[in-house]
């Protein structure tokens, strides 16, 4: 996730924290779905994430659990 | 059916399912908002009657994604509906579902029909699936889920009358879908763990096996599990090798594969990448540059637009409770009720019902950034910052609500997951300048700060700022000390929902500040009403020698300087409350406050506001209006007019005046606020340690302040 550009999309591959993969996936946020990083919080430490039709916020450091493969 | 018999619906969703407005339109205006027992998790009831007579009550229950859940609203949720002996388990759960984003709401309506409630499926916003030219199959998913589901839209009210019927029509069969409870779930558990389940199923007697899985996940918290049945369990799970967090992901993933293609076959598919109206919006509101601009600048000017707004409507009540007791005054005999009913409690009532127009406006401004769906946004933008000071970007909820009164701000640090970062937020949240010290600011500020402009900029008017700044330095300040001194407890995560903007459902708005105007005069009303009576005898009452001897002495000085009339009266009085017991009470606390610059008349105003800052005011009324009869002078007048006996000097200096304005900035004087937070940390520790740090800020403070300007 971490080397996700703002604007790039990507396809989740797997968690690495399996709590909060657990919150991840309540809302749907699940191996093989299609992420787009919309951008950057002022201070760079939260994503605005865009996933199917469905708008998100994440922290940046607790992002970086999420492997993406960049498309 | 027993016609006397009133059932009991609850409504489940996500948040921002639509639940809350189906709830507005299904009870109308017969709803009432109370709290669970034990905790302060807002229960909003209702009631509604059914064709056939049926009486229905129907409680909205807090937003939750599913039955694992995070923080404490959610936990009730869950705690109510895995425990069938609960007095707020539904006979019926209508379970609300967002229409455009269908998919992420079945993991919890899958995980309800599984633990063996009965369910009817409402998908809401059907009008904005319509608007895309979308069309849903709702046997398919009836089909699926084993339930009756409807399409509506509880904002046009299209179809919510067929929901009544079909709730009438369901709830008859209820017994025959308990007795289905045995059927298989939807959810395939395996068999690996069934030993440890069914040992769960013997203990709690539960529905299922699939509701002895969500028991044992969350044994430890639920309520109604006893110490025997704690440790029974644990020693199971040990046994059983049970592992929490891979079933929990087990059984998600799980469900998403069952029921994605099912519901892929149900609806047709929208345009996903076309980029959306709140996209657009969104490229500006939340810019990395632009968004923090527009978020101060909206910040402004809501608290000017307090101001401005609410000038007018504050003279109204003002005269209103001015005119009532002169009312009273007329009718009433001149005795010691009709003093008690003016000077008491019209006099302390009308310093609190002055605020509803600020109050009012605060709220409802507050209530359309939370309904538009803005305040997400800004609770994404500042997280980082937040986070710097060990408060969560959800925290921002409570700091702006804390502008109008820290009660609703600190219930709204629920929705903080992480104890450290929502212990820390309540904590510093009463430092932020409530509307209850804007009247004491107000009479304080003449005195501090002489007419005149600087910059173009009234100079009372920057001060007003000054120390409202002086309140979030005071947040920065003690939250970096709290995020040192607390032990860090769990993981802190953020994951929030930006939710389309919408337009805005007036009636949900206006419901939603009716009920906490509503709360805030219940709440506060209370509080002043018994402290204005209790104040208004200690100033009319005192020691009877005490009292003897002032009217003696106030008969000399009368007697010596020929006064007659009204200077004879003040000269009485004045001595009177000097004796009285608020004198005594005021002259014991003197030497403390002395070195602030206080005298015991602020003394006693101290006193009295240690319950409520407001207070302050209406005692400052009650004493000076006791102390002298001339109805006419307001009392900022006679405060201006007070010398101190022994100096000679004005008792409102600047350095005075400054040194108690430092004082209600950062003191704790607000019993409510203690209440509040001891109800939400569920422990005496935290209002002790809030009374005594903020009590610490502001006498230092004020000693130092007081200290410079003399």
């Amino acid at each position: 996730m971490k080397d996700l550009k703002v604007g790039e999309s990507g396809i989740v591959l797997a968690f690495t924290n399996a709590e909060y993969a657990c919150k991840l996936l309540t809302i749907g946020l699940m191996p093989q779905t299609k992420i787009t990083l919309l951008r950057k919080s002022p201070l760079g430490g939260a994503y605005y994430i865009k996933m199917d039709r469905q708008l998100i916020a994440v922290r940046a450091k607790e992002a970086v659990s999420i492997e993406v493969e960049i498309i | 059916m027993n016609e006397d018999h009133v059932y009991k619906i609850a409504l489940i969703g996500n948040p921002n399912s639509g639940k809350s407005s189906l709830f507005n339109v299904l009870t109308g205006l017969r709803q009432s908002v109370g709290n669970f027992p034990g905790v302060t998790v807002d229960k909003k009831q209702g009631y509604f009657t059914l064709d056939n007579g049926v009486k229905a009550n129907i409680t909205d229950f807090p937003g939750l994604y599913s039955l694992y859940p995070n923080s404490a609203d959610e936990k009730l949720v869950v705690d109510v509906l895995c425990r069938p002996e609960d007095e707020h388990y539904p006979d019926l759960v209508v379970y609300v579902a967002d229409a455009t984003n269908l998919e992420r709401h079945f993991l919890l309506a899958t995980q309800v029909v599984d633990l063996g409630i009965p369910m009817v499926f409402a998908i809401n916003m059907y009008d904005l699936l319509e608007k895309e030219d979308r069309i849903i199959d709702t046997e398919k998913i009836s089909d699926y889920l084993g339930v009756p589901v409807l399409a509506i839209s509880s904002r046009t009210g299209e179809h919510v009358d067929e929901l009544k019927r079909l709730i009438q029509k369901t709830l008859p069969t209820l017994a025959k879908i308990s007795g289905e409870a045995n059927k298989k779930t939807l959810y395939n558990l395996g068999s690996v763990n069934n030993p440890l389940y069914n040992e769960v199923k013997g203990l709690f007697n539960t529905k299922n096996l699939y509701h002895a899985k969500v028991m044992t996940h969350h044994h430890d918290w639920l309520k109604g599990v006893s110490d025997d049945q704690k440790h029974a369990i644990k020693t199971a799970i040990e046994r059983a090798n049970f592992e929490n967090l891979k079933l929990q992901i087990d059984e998600t993933m799980a469900r998403y594969n069952a029921f994605t293609p099912i519901i892929s076959r149900s609806i047709s598919k929208s345009n996903h990448e076309k980029e959306s109206f709140t996209e657009k919006i969104d490229k500006v509101l939340t810019h990395r540059f632009f968004g923090p601009v527009i978020f101060f600048s909206l910040m402004f000017l809501m608290f000017q637009s307090i101001y401005a707004w609410s000038e007018t409507p504050m003279t109204w009540i003002e005269d209103f409770f001015a005119w009532s007791g002169n009312a009273v005054r007329s009718i009433l005999p001149s005795c010691w009720l009709s003093d008690l009913l003016v000077d008491g409690v019209i006099a302390g009532l009308g310093g609190v019902m002055v605020f509803i127009p600020q109050i009012t406006i605060l709220f409802l401004l507050i209530a359309i950034m939370e309904e538009t769906g803005y305040m997400s946004r800004a609770v994404y933008m500042f997280d980082d910052i937040m986070q710097k000071f060990g408060l969560n970007g959800r925290s921002i909820v409570a700091l702006i609500s804390s502008g109008a009164c820290a009660i609703p701000a600190i219930m709204s640090t629920r929705t903080i997951s992480n104890w450290k970062e929502r212990i820390n937020t309540i904590m510093v949240a009463p430092l932020i300048s409530c509307s209850a010290r804007l009247p004491v600011y107000t009479v304080l500020i003449g005195f501090a700060v002489p007419d005149g402009n600087t910059m173009g900029f009234n100079n009372q008017g920057l001060a007003f700022m000054g120390l409202y700044l002086l309140g979030i330095l005071g947040v920065l300040f003690a939250s970096l000390v709290f995020k040192y001194l607390l032990k860090a407890d769990g993981h802190s995560y953020l994951m929030i929902e930006l939710p389309s903007y919408k337009h805005i459902n007036v009636k949900n708005v206006l419901l939603t500040v009716k009920e906490k105007v509503m709360k805030f005069i219940t709440e506060a009303g209370k509080v002043i009403l018994i402290i204005s009576i209790l104040l208004w005898l200690l100033v009319s009452y005192g020691p009877n020698q005490a009292m003897d001897e002032a009217r003696q002495k106030a008969d000399e000085i009368v007697l010596v300087q020929g006064l007659d009339g009204q200077e004879a009266e003040d000269v009485f009085l004045s001595h009177k409350i000097e004796a009285s017991y608020a004198g005594h009470l005021g002259k014991f606390i003197e030497p403390v406050i002395k070195p602030l610059g206080f005298d015991w008349k602020i003394g006693i105003a101290l006193i009295t506001s240690f319950a409520a800052r407001e207070v302050f005011v209406g005692t400052m009324a009650t004493i000076y209006s006791v102390g002298s009869s001339d109805d006419d002078a307001t009392i900022r007048e006679k405060m201006a007019a007070e010398i101190n006996p022994q100096s000679g000097n004005k008792v409102y200096n600047s350095a005075t005046a400054w040194s108690l304005l430092i004082f209600y900035v950062f003191a704790m004087q607000c019993m409510s606020t203690l209440a509040v937070t001891k109800s939400e940390t569920n422990s005496w520790k935290w209002p002790i340690i809030q009374f005594f740090y903020m009590g610490t800020l502001a006498y230092l403070g004020s000693w130092l302040v007081y200290n410079l300007l003399s």
